[in-house]
Formats: structure tokens, sequence, C-alpha cells
């Protein structure tokens, strides 16, 4: 079984990833590790399949049930970690998911939890049988460098 | 870098209750503005998401992430709800709508060039907005127009953003139900038109007076009306005022009625008031009256007036002249009454008076004939005055001053006179009436002569004479020419002219070659310049010494002794030689110079002197008794001013000094005297060695000398005389021969056979007529 990470199909676009194991059951053992975000638009990946941001632990939580979302894995993160809305760190989050025409447009404090454009960090490809991780552009509006983590950290 | 420009928000009902779920249908389109962005395109059909809608440029159904867009693009993005994803369904499948636009760079909602967030609504048909106008006021059965300006495009704001109900937007039909669908005009008058599509205008007019209240009533496409009232006052045409007098140019003796000739379409007005002005010297008759728009109005107070054949009778203003008709025409327009006024003047004519003339016959009257002068006046039917004998024409002849008149003739009256005198007029003139006044118009020609010259030889000169007048009977100058040829006809050679001066009608020649010549004289006034000629054969010329030639008419006598047939010679004779009746040539005694010996000094002496300047030549005539080769006999004037001695003159110059006990005339031009002042007092004749001579009738004479000398010479000057200043000099080459007029064989008056008026000069061969 592989893993393979989504991305946009443009090129030139920054895709910064960090090699992982997952385990596909607890959070524990899926590795981890840390993304700084540039100011600007920027190309990431987060293989996470399920898993959420715990504001109670200030921890990512995999519990193998929830679905990883920019919403609940990054944005609840961002919020909890640096105290602030989201809304003036990030602009925005796209992506395209392959067999989807259109942008998934996350746009932290307007766009709902539950609309489909909070989309997923990745998913399960019965047809492939292979997880797949999405590739999405993140559009910090923050002055200075942020870290976001992700897996066990 | 990639399209990759999100828009988004939440959608609210007309209500501002946030829609939950995927009831709300939207659909983006992108109009291009920059030439390097992708072409404008519509999306498809999207639903919200929870309420929200949320889209991307970038999206495949848009721009695709291959696409680009940049700052002034437009983005406008379609709400609606209902039962169709047919945004231009009609308003029954469509339950609220809406729409706005993003503008990107700049646009609501913009928190960067990527992101673009605006909460947005939708509601439920707007009452379309009327917008029209009418004039209010109008004329009747006149069109006038409602101006239909209505629309159904509608802004409002719920929960922030501006949105529209736009019918179309960047030619794009944005909402089909958003328009204005028909339109009923209501004029107020139990007429109407209904279901007028769309916002067309609509135009109307109303037959009757009054006031009018007029809806109109659009409707949008989703059966929404909204009713407009205005009012309109239609009013009945004012009159366009106008007046005639009949007949137009009347007549002294012939009435006239003025009516309305204006226009009063809708037949307002009730009467009219006239005034017709006829006040003047003639009296005060005008008239007020007032009646009814087409009344006539008549105006009889002419007296009229007579004329030959014709009697007076009552005519239509007392006054002739112009005359101001004014009128107040009173007239209601359907609101409120008018009281105007108007004005036109109408000219009652004079008769107008004849174009009195009349002709010559014979056209150049001759001298001591019968002319006769004929009416030819034209537009003579006034002509006439009196009942029942008519006073018609006047002649009058005039002759050196004296007038005979020849009163109240027919025009076919001929006058006939007898031409006696080249200073004869004619004067013709005719009584007729204007119709008020009495008038003599007259007409004032001199009699036309036929022009003839004259040659009367004289001793040894010619007399030249010419009689007639101008073209139009005037006289102003006369001048002469004289030309030489070879044989009668020519060819002629000019070699003299006289100035133009109405001193030239006479004038005394001599010749001092024989040939043929052309001698023409003209005559000059205000009309056409005319002229004779007369040519003749010059077999005899004057006797002459030493190449002088000379000739004179005596004008003025200096001395030529005493006596009772003498005349003049009021110059005192002094110094050598006594007064003898055997020397004399003419009259009763001469001057005895006999026995001179050299510097004796015959004097003459005039007190106070004479003025020279009228005068060319001085004469004496001689008689010589002694004389020698060594001889002579000078001659010198002095001058009154200076008493200087002018220049000494030989008379042997001017005589034939080998001829004796002959008396002979010595003619001297005076500018040989080389004269330093014109007025001379004393004449003195000095001998030089022993001469013997009798001197009579010394005189200042006036004349010309045409010199001939073998054809080759012109004209000279003699004298300083002012009115001879065209005259030119020559030098003089004399031919000295016996001098024999032609004319003496003519001497009866008659002009020679070879008298012609072929070689009469250009100068008068195209007259230019001149108008009395």
């Amino acid at each position: 079984m592989g893993y393979n990470i989504k991305y946009l199909v443009s090129s030139g676009f920054d895709l910064w990833s960090q090699p992982c194991v997952e385990s596909g059951t607890v959070s524990s053992g899926i590795g981890g590790g840390y993304i700084e975000v540039e100011p600007g638009f920027q190309m990431i990946s987060v293989p996470v399949i399920y898993g959420y941001w715990s504001s109670i632990t200030h921890e990512h939580v995999h519990d193998g049930v929830t679905v990883a979302t920019v919403g609940n894995y990054i944005v609840d993160q961002i919020e909890d970690i640096y105290g602030a809305n989201a809304a003036t760190m990030v602009e925005v989050f796209n992506t395209i998911i392959g067999g989807h025409g259109s942008y998934f447009n996350f746009v932290p404090g307007v766009t709902d939890y539950a609309s489909t454009h909070n989309f997923q960090l990745g998913y399960f490809d019965f047809g492939a049988n292979s997880y797949e991780y999405i590739g999405f552009f993140i559009k910090s509006i923050h002055p200075i460098v942020f870290t976001i983590k992700w897996g066990d950290i | 870098m990639a399209v990759n420009i999100t828009c988004t928000g939440n959608i609210f009902d007309n209500v501002g209750t946030m829609f939950t779920g995927s009831d709300v249908y939207y659909q983006i389109f992108f109009y291009k503005v920059n030439a390097a962005s992708s072409s404008s395109t519509w999306s498809n059909t999207r639903s919200s998401i929870l309420g929200q809608y949320n889209f991307n440029l970038a999206d495949s159904d848009l721009l695709t992430t291959a696409g680009s867009a940049s700052s002034g693009d437009r983005v406008v993005v379609v709400f609606w709800t209902g039962v169709t994803i047919d945004r231009n369904s009609d308003y029954s499948f469509i339950d609220l709508w809406g729409a706005f636009e993003i503008i990107l760079g700049s646009g609501p909602g913009m928190l960067s060039q990527d992101v673009y967030v605006n909460d947005v609504s939708v509601t439920t048909n707007l009452d379309p907005i009327l917008s029209w106008s009418l004039p209010t006021t109008g004329y009747v059965n006149t069109s006038y127009t409602a101006t239909n300006t209505s629309y159904d495009t509608h802004s409002f704001t719920i929960s922030g953003t501006t949105m529209y109900h736009w019918y179309s937007r960047y030619g794009q039909i944005i909402n089909a139900i958003n328009q204005i669908n028909n339109s009923d005009y209501y004029w107020g008058d139990d007429t109407f038109d209904l279901d007028v599509s769309g916002i067309a205008n609509k135009t109307h007019q109303w037959s009757v007076a009054g006031t009018y209240e007029v809806n109109l009533v659009v409707e949008d496409n989703c059966n929404a009306t909204v009713t407009g009232t205005k009012y309109i006052d239609v009013k009945w045409h004012p009159p366009s005022p106008d007046i005639i007098m009949i007949p137009s140019n009347p007549y002294p003796n012939e009435p006239v009625l003025f009516q309305w000739d204006g226009v009063d379409t809708d037949n307002t007005i009730l009467y009219i008031d006239w005034v017709i002005n006829d006040s003047g010297v003639y009296g005060n008759t005008n008239t007020t009256v007032s009646g009814a728009r087409d009344d006539v109005i008549a105006h009889l107070d002419g007296l009229g007036t007579s004329w030959c054949g014709t009697l007076a009778s009552g005519g239509a203003f007392t006054n002739p002249g112009s005359h101001v008709i004014n009128i107040a025409y009173h007239w209601y327009d359907g609101f409120d009454w008018h009281h105007d006024t108007y004005n036109k003047s109408f000219i009652q004519e004079l008769i107008t008076g004849p174009t009195v003339d009349f002709t010559q016959v014979p056209t150049k009257a001759a001298m001591a004939n019968v002319v006769k002068f004929i009416n030819n006046s034209s537009n003579i039917d006034r002509v006439g005055l009196g009942l029942p004998d008519c006073n018609e024409y006047d002649w009058t002849f005039t002759y050196d001053d004296t007038s005979i008149d020849y009163l109240d003739k027919l025009y076919s009256y001929e006058l006939e006179v007898m031409a006696t005198s080249t200073n004869s007029q004619v004067e013709l003139c005719a009584w007729w009436s204007d119709g008020w006044d009495t008038h003599r118009t007259c007409v004032y020609k001199d009699v036309v002569f036929a022009t003839t010259v004259s040659v009367t030889p004289n001793d040894c000169y010619y007399d030249l004479y010419i009689l007639g007048t101008s073209g139009n009977g005037s006289v102003t100058g006369y001048s002469w020419t004289i030309s030489s040829g070879t044989t009668c006809s020519g060819s002629w050679t000019e070699i003299w002219s006289s100035p133009i001066d109405i001193d030239q009608q006479e004038k005394s020649i001599c010749f001092t070659s024989v040939g043929w010549y052309n001698i023409t004289g003209y005559i000059y006034g205000t009309g056409d310049t005319l002229c004779d000629n007369y040519v003749l054969y010059i077999d005899d010329v004057c006797p002459t010494l030493s190449g002088v030639v000379t000739c004179s008419g005596i004008t003025d006598v200096i001395w030529n002794g005493t006596g009772v047939l003498d005349l003049g010679g009021d110059w005192v004779h002094s110094g050598y030689g006594t007064e003898q009746f055997y020397a004399m040539r003419t009259g009763t005694n001469g001057l005895d110079a006999t026995g001179m010996v050299n510097n004796n000094n015959i004097l003459f002496y005039k007190a106070g002197g004479v003025n020279v300047l009228a005068y060319d030549v001085l004469v004496v005539w001689i008689n010589l008794l002694n004389w020698s080769v060594i001889s002579e006999l000078s001659v010198a004037f002095q001058t009154l001013v200076d008493d200087k001695w002018t220049t000494s003159l030989n008379l042997s110059t001017y005589i034939n000094v080998t001829l004796f006990n002959e008396w002979q005339r010595a003619v001297i031009p005076l500018y040989q005297f080389e004269l330093s002042s014109n007025i001379v007092h004393k004449l003195r004749f000095t001998s030089h060695d022993n001469i013997g001579v009798y001197l009579d009738d010394i005189s200042f004479g006036v004349g010309v000398v045409v010199p001939i000398g073998l054809y080759s010479v012109a004209a000279e000057e003699i004298g300083e005389k002012t009115q001879q200043g065209r005259e030119e000099s020559i030098s003089i080459d004399v031919d000295v021969v016996d001098l024999k007029p032609y004319a003496k064989l003519d001497l009866g008056g008659l002009r020679p056979n070879m008298k012609s008026r072929e070689n009469v000069p250009s100068l008068v061969s195209t007259p230019v007529p001149t108008k009395l």
C-alpha cells in the first residue's frame, strides 16, 4: 500500500510534506511534523485521514473516527495555539480534489465547518486501494512565519 | 500564478433570515474588461451549501485554473429561489431573487485580490418604478406625447450588501422578470391605449378644450402594476391675426372693405373692434366699429376726385398714403378670455403721373428752317384737369432768352417753330391729378442743330466758323483740327488742333503752302459731340518774307491815324513822323515817316498800358518808299511795370523789302519780343540808316498761323494766348507761294463739292448717348 499526495496540477507550487506512516488506526504511531507557513500562498499537505485538534488537551487527537479537515485539524489548531481568529492569519485554503471540477475554498470565519468546502486532508481511495492525501494551498496573511504541526507531535 | 480567486458568503432571504440549505440557486457571470483576461462566461447554475455560496473563478465551469483575470474585471452573481434552475424563468417559478457585482481588485467584500466575502440576499418582486412626463398644457387637436421612462430595475440592501433586481447587465439578461411588460394609457377623454408593449411612449390629442386627467399604468413581468396620474390643460388654439383690404390697391374714387383674414382654427373669436385711421391734411374720418369676426367693415369716407373725363365719386380714404388699421379681437381659450390687438398698414396709392417727353423733327435742325416738336409722352391717362374743358399740355419755345408759350394743347398738337438760334429750348408740360393734388410735370430740352462748318476767305487768311449743337442741343465748347493731304480724299495728316473752349467757335487761320486741307470743327456739350468738316484746296498763300508766316484777324487798333472813319487808335503818337492823309492805307490818315536817318524813333504811348495776354501778334501796315540793303526799322515795346524795353525785332524780317510803294502787312508774333511783363505802354520804331516809309493800321491781333512747308511741318503757335495751350510749336519750313483758297470759288456760302464727312475723326464716331 502506497501513500500518495494529491496536488494541484499546476506546476511550480511549493509542496511541502513530511514522509510518514499511516496506521489507519489510532493516533499513536503515525509520525508527525511541523509545517512552517510562510506569508502568502503556500502549498502543503497534511497526511492525516482521521483526527482533530483538541482545544482541551491542546493537541491533535487521532481517534481513527473523526475525519480530519482543514477546519478541525488546522484552523482549530491555529486558533488554539496562537489564541487568534484564524481568519486574521489565514485567508483561505484552496484545493481541487481529483474528480471534482471545482475548487474547495475554505475561508476561515466564513465557511461553515459542515460545508463540503471544509475539505478533508486525506481519504482512502477504495478504487485505488490506497490512502490519498490532499495537497492544498494555504494563504497566510500573517506577516511572519508561523508553524502548524500534524501527527503525533 | 494561475487564477485562484475565491468568492463566498452567506445568503439571506427578504426578511434577513439566512438560508441553511441548498435551496438557493446561483449563477456567476464573469465579465471580461481587460483585454488579457479570459473571455466573458457564465458558470453553471449552482446551489447553495448550508445557505452559503462559494466558488472560485478557477473553477472548471468558469475560467479554469488556466484562465486569467485582472483588476477591473467584473463578476456578477445572480441568486434566486424557486423551482427552476433557470434564472430567466417565468416569475411563477421564481420566488426570491437578487444579484450583485464584484469588481475585481476593488469591489465589495474584497479581503484581498484572492478572496471576496459578501453576504447576499434575495427578495420578492419589487413594483416597477414609474417615470414619465406629459406636457401640462397644450392645444386641441394637437398631439402630445406621454414619455414613459419607467423601469423595473431596483436595488435593495439586506444584511449589508447592495443587491439588485437587474434585467440586464453587460449585455446579459440577468433576470428576465425585472422588466416592464406593458403600459396602459388612460387619456381622460374616455379613450385609452391598453397593453402598449414595454415602456413605449404614446401620443394623444384632445378635441375639446379642458383639463384632462391622464393615467399611466405600468406592469412588470411579475404582473405588478404602478399607476401614475398627470393633468394637462388643453386649450383652444389662439387665433393668428391678419386682415385684408378689398381691393388692395384702390383708386381714389373706389371704396374699400376690410375683413378678418387671419386663422381662427377653433372659432374662438367672439367679436372684433376695428379702428380705421384716416387722418391727415385732407381731414379726419377715422372709423371705429365692432362686429363679429366675419363681418365686413366698409370705409367710405373718401371724397373722390375728378380729372379730365372722370367725375369724382365716393372713395375709401379721405387721405392718401399709409393707413394703420387696428383691431382688437376677443377670444376664449377654454379657460380664459383674451383681448389681443393687431394692426396692419394699407396704402391708398396716388395716381402716377405721365412720363412727359417729345421728339424733334428733324432730329438736327437746320438754321433758318422750320423744326417740329412732337409729343410722345406716355402714361397719359390722367393728363388733363378740369371739366369739361381739360387743361392738358403747355409748350414753351425759347430762343436767345425770348420765350413763346403755346398753352392748353392736346396731345396730338405739334409745335412748329423757325430755328433761328442755336441757343433755343423747348419745354413741354403736362397737367395731371394724382387723385388728391394737381401736378405739372415738364420736360425741357435744348433744340438740337446740325453741325455746319463754314470757311470764309479774308484777305490772306480764312475765317473758320462752326454752327450747331452737341447731340442734345447743349454747347459747352468748340475745337478744330486741320489735316493736310495730297488729294481731295486724303490721306490726311493732322497738322494742327485747337484747344476745346467756348471761344473757339470762330477761328482765323492762314496757309503757307498750296495743297489740300481738311478742316474739321467739333461741338461739345452734355450730349454727343458732333462735328462737320470742310475740304478745300489752297493755291494762294499770304505774301511773306524771310521765312516768317503770319496772318491775323485784327482785333485791337493801336494807331491808324485820326478821322471819323478810323476805329480806335487811341495810343498817342510822338517822336518822328507826321500824320498825313496821303500816307494812309485806310481811313483818313497815315504816318509819314519819310526822311528818317539813323536812330530816329517813332513812338506810340498808351497811358496805363495794355495787357497783351489776349493777343497773339502785332500787325503793322507799311509802305516802303526809301530802303537800302543796309536799312532797317526795328520795333520794340516798353513794359509798364519796370519800364524795360523788350527785344527789338527787325521789321525787314516780316515784309518784302524789295517791294516799294505798295502796302504790305507785317505780322509779328508777340512772343518774339520776349516780354518781361504782359502790360506794355509804349511802342517804338527805330530807324537804322536812311529810310522812308508810311505806316498805318498798327494793331494787336489774334489768330493762328498754319505754316505748310512741303507737307513736312505741322502747326505753329503764335503769341501767348492761354486758350491755345494745346497748340504745338514746330520748326518752320517756309514755302512762299501765292495763296489762293479753293473756297473762293464758293463764296456764296455753299460748300465746295469736295466737302466730305467721311473723314470724321474717331473722336465722334461712337457718341455716347446722353440722357435728357
